[in-house]
């Protein structure tokens, strides 16, 4: 199956929809690509199809509001579709994105999309975090609480630690003492003064942040849960799956205090240390890279209309800066309206004026994203909680201890220790692990994270079996 | 026993659809159209997934949301599908334990 | 500015082995690779060493046979193990002129004791079960080596940093600086080198570098494309290759061939789509990718249920008359070349010890007068400064 079109927007969520919206409306040919059924991606999550739900929550309405509109503006929808890949066009200009359509890796049928011009709206995956124990079952990110929680209405826990940074920390902790399960304690580890949480709001005018957050607050008084700044998960044990936690008081510098660890049961740990820009198919295109040092991520360059350095391609939303739905809803619209421009749909006082409200809006989003980022990322001191022995890649189960012997033979870089190690070299191509590797090795070679450089991803993005890349070949 | 019955507005009622038959390991599990092999293997208290290959140990799912690689699972006779990803089907044969192909 | 005896410029296999010999020589020795160390060509290989498919001149023949004899005590004289073991090579024969061409070719090498003979689609099949064996007629059978690539690049690397050679990475050379016929600076963003002799060992990217300091090379290149499966129990018990891979690829703008070559850690190795494009990159195409995937279930049909998990794309550089480039550059008094082996790991061992000794200004023990760049008539001269 082959398809073309004038703007493949890939990835439908906040920032995906906004983008397909405003190629559609400036007249382009647009398609939307999104692995999942329905529209909406990880923040407008929806239940299944299946399911019933007389009574969608606020958010949910919100996303489905902005899902209906995909239809009247024309956008052509590709749904259950796996891009796993993204390569220039052999002849001319223009993108090939290859799709597995309705199938997990081996039984879909293949799809090539030809487009003039792309849009990457793949979103954010909750940050990994390696500490002792937490490839044992029973350790979960709060991206997947939720997803259980909310959408499949699952919550296959007794007793919980909730652990990390952020207010996400509380709405995981709500929803599951909503759902009945005790909540031992959350581990909040950035000390931040209330009052700062309380002003940054007012960043974006979104008042309903503060009643959220009140909501949520009294959800763990009922539970009776502790909330407590300045602790973390430290550790993990159990035989065959979670079985207890160790936390610790942390230093400013996010590093354990001695002689505070304790102790608590639980059959789960679930972990929200921020989020990660998901960047395989902008790096499988080879968009130029930059290590931005306040998000202490690798995210692909883009001009101030969201282009990247490559013609015809295009970044918007959590998949290039972690900011939230706000901004990605923003970035969106855009990466949208510069793709109609780039086109010649619009010209430039028609740019000028999609952009204008625009501006100031996203200017404010930018503040609240900064204002996250500044407060609510890992503390880098977190880096010392993995050990000699934790597995800093869970594909491969490559210890710390390992890239440690390969720095100390001579290794300097993240290549050169993938190299000796595997690391990065099994099914989830380094998403897992590049930050821990990174860490470890610039804490045992003194070096800066910025040249310790990133892994290179090529497709497939996800594993294929041989049978199906000879289908994707067949015309 | 884990799935939600409490209701709340953060979680407002839901009604699941229809009861599947579908089989962990030979053995019948309680399932529902629109849940996830991840869901229903939770649900049923099922959390080891698979067992890593050099050293043995288990696993279960992580991300939730398909980048991990960790809820690897034998679906139909395929091997490593993505559990939180997939949802169940009717008839559905899901085997945990085993890591690849042929 | 900082001064040495020699400056590599490059660091894969040639390089990092040279850097090697070069400090062992007691040069004092600066390496500068643009990327990661093996980050072009070296990394992105099958690691095979082969032995039985190169030209059959007297000079192809003991860079063969006697550099896979050094490889068996290297890992032990630079203190690292790359994974070196021997292994059996199964060339497929794809039609009767082959199968003749073969056994003419399989006598010689026997006398120059390459141990090479060719089998019949009986002990074909006993040795490879899985394979189909339509439209075989018979195998090639040799003893050839095979690395990790990669730790081969360290080990060298590794061993040749601990003899006092300084290897920079991420250090791409900008500009050389050239007055009258000696190469007098190096340029990169890490500052200004200068030596008694430069040597350009970039593989697919020595043409540009070494046009740097005015020299043209007539290298061309052809972007190969392979990739990795995820492990599986064993199904396929030697490096398979086929016969007519060579003729199947050379000159086409657009081919594909079969190597299969079974890793240690039970994950196969397969090669390998080729493209003519004066691009040098290492991207993988939707093409390349079913091509290959193609190819490979005609000989083994249960590689349709395993999965790829990986690929990897390369530039292969090659002469006109597909020998070697090695040797001084005749259009300067200090520069060298070297690149566009055929059986490149094979012959690294022993070539970059008489690489070592030219560049001390003395003779190796056989003429590369074969290799030489002198070979190729020179454009006219061009001088950059």
């Amino acid at each position: 199956m082959s398809e073309h079109c004038e703007l493949a927007v890939i990835g439908a969520g906040p920032a995906g929809i906004e983008a397909a919206l405003a190629g559609a409306r400036a007249g382009l040919s647009t398609v939307l690509i999104d692995q999942a059924p329905a529209a909406g991606g990880q923040y407008y999550h929806r239940s299944p199809g299946a399911f019933a739900t007389p009574h969608p929550t606020a958010v949910e309405r919100e996303g489905q509001a902005l899902a209906d509109q995909l239809g009247p503006a024309g956008v052509r929808r590709i749904v259950n579709a796996l891009v796993w890949g993204l390569f220039k066009e052999e002849d001319g200009d223009g993108w090939l994105i290859t799709a597995s359509i309705a199938g997990n890796n081996a039984s879909g049928t293949p799809l090539k999309v030809h487009a003039a011009r792309v849009v990457l709206a793949t979103g954010a995956y909750d940050t990994p975090l390696p500490f002792p124990g937490w490839t044992l079952p029973g350790v979960l990110t709060c991206g997947a609480a939720l997803q259980l929680l909310k959408s499949q209405r699952v919550a296959p826990f007794k007793r919980v630690l909730v652990s990390g940074t952020g207010p996400l920390l509380l709405s995981v902790a709500a929803h599951l003492i909503d759902a009945g399960v005790k909540v031992v304690r959350v581990c909040e580890a950035n000390r931040t003064p209330l009052g700062a949480v309380a002003h940054a709001p007012t960043l974006v005018r979104e008042w309903h942040r503060l009643s959220e957050g009140l909501r949520y607050g009294l959800s763990l008084a009922r539970g009776g849960t502790p909330y407590t700044q300045g602790w973390s998960v430290v550790a993990a044990e159990g035989l065959e799956r979670v079985e207890r936690a160790t936390i610790a008081k942390l230093a400013a510098d996010g590093a354990p205090i001695a002689g505070t660890r304790q102790t608590v049961d639980v059959d789960a740990v679930i972990c929200g240390y921020g989020f990660t820009p998901n960047t395989g198919l902008a790096r499988m295109a080879g968009c130029g890279f930059a290590y931005d040092r306040a998000a202490r991520a690798w995210l692909p360059q883009r001009d101030p209309h969201l282009r990247s350095d490559l013609p015809g391609l295009y970044l918007a939303g959590d998949g290039a800066w972690v900011a939230g739905v706000g901004h990605s809803r923003l970035e969106g619209i855009v990466a949208g309206v510069t793709a109609a421009f780039d086109a010649g749909k619009i010209d430039a006082a028609g740019l000028e004026a999609l952009l204008a409200p625009v501006r100031p809006r996203l200017a404010h989003q930018r503040r609240f994203g900064l204002f996250l980022q500044t407060h609510f990322s890992p503390p880098p001191g977190l880096a010392t909680l993995a050990e000699a022995d934790t597995l800093l890649c869970r594909c491969e189960e490559v210890s710390q201890a390992e890239v440690r012997a390969a720095v100390t033979d001579g290794a300097r870089t993240l290549g050169e220790v993938k190299m000796l190690t595997r690391t990065g070299m099994g099914n989830c191509q380094g998403r897992m692990c590049e930050r821990g590797v990174t860490a470890a090795i610039c804490r045992a070679n003194h070096s800066d994270a910025a040249e310790v450089g990133l892994y290179a991803v090529r497709p497939p993005l996800v594993p294929l079996t041989v049978d199906f890349l000879i289908r994707a070949g067949e015309d | 026993m884990y799935r939600i019955k409490a209701t709340s507005d953060l979680l407002p009622e839901l009604t699941r659809g229809p009861a599947l038959t579908v089989t962990v390991n030979g053995a019948a599990v309680e399932a529902y159209d629109g849940e996830t092999i991840a869901a229903v293997l939770l649900a049923a208290g099922l959390w080891q997934l698979r067992r890593t290959r050099r050293r043995g140990e288990p696993r279960g799912p992580y991300c939730g949301m398909g980048v991990c690689f960790e809820c690897l699972v034998t679906v139909d006779g395929t091997a490593a599908v993505r559990a939180c990803l997939t949802p169940v089907t009717d008839g559905m044969r899901i085997e945990t334990g085993q890591e690849t192909a042929p | 500015m900082a001064t040495y005896d020699l400056i590599i410029i490059g660091g894969g296999f040639l390089g990092v082995s040279t850097a090697y010999e070069a400090a062992k020589a007691g040069l004092k020795t600066l390496l500068l690779e643009a990327g990661d160390l093996g980050s072009g060509t070296s990394g992105s290989c099958s690691g095979r060493a082969q032995v039985a498919e190169g030209h059959l001149d007297p000079l192809n023949i003991t860079l063969a046979r006697d550099g896979l004899k050094r490889h068996e005590g290297l890992a032990e004289e630079l203190g690292y193990d790359y994974a070196w073991r021997r292994v059996d090579l199964l060339l497929l024969l794809r039609n009767e002129r082959h199968r003749q061409e073969w056994i003419e070719r399989a006598a010689f090498l026997n006398s120059v004791r390459i141990p090479t003979e060719v089998i019949d689609n009986g002990p074909l099949h006993a040795a490879e079960p899985n394979l189909v064996m339509d439209g075989l007629f018979g195998a090639v059978h040799t003893v050839e080596g095979r690395v990790d690539p990669l730790r081969f690049v360290h080990a060298y690397a590794r061993a040749a940093a601990r003899l006092g050679a300084e290897l920079l990475r991420h250090t791409p050379v900008m500009s050389m600086q050239v007055e009258g016929r000696r190469v007098v600076a190096v340029h990169t963003p890490r500052g200004a080198f200068s030596a008694g002799a430069v040597a350009v060992m970039t593989g697919a990217w020595e043409a540009p570098v070494a046009r740097l300091a005015g020299v043209d090379l007539p290298i061309h290149h052809a972007h190969a494309e392979s990739f990795i499966t995820e492990p599986i129990a064993p199904m396929i018990f030697h490096n398979i290759g086929l016969s007519d891979s060579y003729e199947t690829i050379h000159g086409k703008p657009k081919a594909v061939t079969v190597g299969i070559h079974p890793e240690l850690n039970g994950t196969l190795a397969i090669a390998e789509s080729v493209t003519r494009t004066p691009e040098l990159h290492k991207r993988v195409s939707a093409w390349g990718l079913s091509a290959i995937a193609t190819e490979m279930v005609k000989l083994y049909p249960f590689l349709a249920r395993v999965r790829v998990v990986r690929s990897w794309g390369r530039p292969t550089s090659f002469t006109p008359d597909e020998e070697p480039l090695v040797g001084w550059a005749p259009e300067l008094d200090n520069l060298f070349v070297a690149t566009s082996l055929m059986e490149t790991i094979t012959a690294v061992p022993l070539l970059s010890q008489w690489m070592a000794l030219m560049l001390c200004g003395k003779e190796p023990p056989m003429s590369l007068d074969l290799y030489s760049p002198a070979r190729f008539p020179a454009p006219a001269a061009q001088h950059w400064s």
